[in-house]
């Protein structure tokens, strides 16, 4: 990834006000929303805790359950493919899209394949993708 | 009740009336103030850029100053914050230790350890509350909104008391100005973005003062408010809670 200066980037953002307002009152809507949702339940602080609880002991034991669900997935006739990192993810990916002779790809949103940056790197290659994520055409 | 009182550096430099404001409302209740003379910045400033070690001697000179106080107090979340979190002595652990377990902010010390429930301030104005990040998160001096918990305010509590005050509300009570000591120089755009965000709530509610327990954050929000021209003040909150010399009653 190519070092970026915040600061610049910010102050361009900022330059057009109007949007930064629009920008700020949309997240600023979902925050109400949450504290709303949220203040429903009285044990509401109880539970969180307890899920970020939860996420720790997964990171913590993540090769012993990545494992796990690897045997799982097999059992389900899945096949599961391990990757290095984002490129080896990519090119795994590739490889199935060209001995399928696919052209067009449509796929959910996932914060690991955006990034992996894998829709350039399969734009690059003449692949045509369309995320199915309704969010991403609106944002 | 001896009471030590700690003036952060820009208090002392830029507004000296919120140090005598909060010392008058100390004496008045009660408290005997001690000002050691060679107090000096307590080195939040370098510790929060990211050089700690260069406030080592901040740290020494505040527990020469500081010890063998009942109490010390500061009309401001921030510095105590930074105290509180980060005084340390490889020399004097017992007498660091005792400061940090020793040291409050204003409102925080009139509600907990004098637990003021009357006051005679008097300032018949519409006023809006900018609770400092450091102080509200920090030292919990009120309730935080993004938290399903008891509400509570120190410093509201303290405002409530004050005759002719009309307290209003922020759509967004608790947001940070912006400020952020050096994020303010290193980041510009959002810090000040940030502040007019803030400004523009309580300009909405047409208020004639806003107020804070830091100056920090006031001294921030009043460069853009002056920039604005707009003819809200601001107003630490040692200065209302003492402002009873004008008192029409």
């Amino acid at each position: 990834m190519p070092a970026i200066n915040h600061a610049d980037l910010s102050a361009n953002f900022i330059a057009d006000e109007a949007r930064t307002d629009w920008h700020d009152e949309t997240l600023w809507f979902v925050r109400q929303k949450r504290d709303k949702a949220a203040n429903q339940l009285p044990d509401w602080e109880h539970l969180r805790n307890m899920a970020s609880h939860i996420k720790d002991h997964t990171l913590s034991k993540l090769d012993a359950y990545l494992t796990a669900f690897e045997m799982n997935a097999i059992k389900n006739n899945i096949k599961v493919h391990w990757a290095a990192d984002a490129n080896m993810h990519n090119e795994i990916i590739y490889d199935i899209i060209l001995k399928n002779q696919i052209q067009k790809v449509v796929k959910s949103k996932s914060m690991l394949t955006e990034e992996c940056h894998l829709n350039p790197f399969l734009i690059k290659h003449g692949i045509e993708v369309v995320d199915t994520d309704l969010g991403e055409r609106i944002v | 009740m001896n009471v030590a009182l700690f003036v952060p550096c820009y208090v002392d430099q830029f507004y000296p009336q919120v140090a005598i404001a909060t010392m008058e409302l100390l004496k008045k209740h009660g408290c005997t103030i001690h000002y050691p003379l060679n107090q000096t910045c307590c080195g939040q400033p370098m510790a929060n850029a990211g050089f700690a070690a260069m406030s080592t001697k901040c740290d020494k000179n505040f527990i020469e100053n500081f010890k063998s106080f009942d109490y010390i107090v500061a009309p401001s979340g921030s510095c105590v914050l930074h105290i509180k979190e980060h005084l340390h002595s490889t020399t004097d652990k017992v007498e660091a230790t005792r400061i940090r377990n020793r040291i409050y902010e204003l409102t925080e010390f009139m509600t907990d350890v004098l637990k003021i429930e009357k006051l005679l301030a008097h300032f018949p104005h519409k006023v809006g509350l900018h609770p400092g990040c450091h102080g509200q998160r920090g030292l919990h001096t009120s309730s935080m909104s993004e938290l399903v918990d008891t509400s509570f305010s120190k410093p509201e509590k303290l405002l409530a008391m004050v005759k002719g005050l009309q307290l209003t509300k922020a759509k967004r009570p608790d947001e940070c100005c912006g400020f952020g000591g050096t994020f303010c120089v290193t980041e510009e755009a959002v810090s000040v973005k940030m502040g007019k965000d803030r400004i523009k709530e309580h300009t909405d509610n047409k208020v004639d003062y806003i107020t804070s327990g830091d100056s920090s954050c006031l001294m921030h929000l009043e460069g853009i408010l002056k920039r604005q021209q707009s003819s809200i003040q601001v107003i630490h909150i040692a200065e209302i809670l003492n402002a009873d010399r004008y008192a029409s009653n």
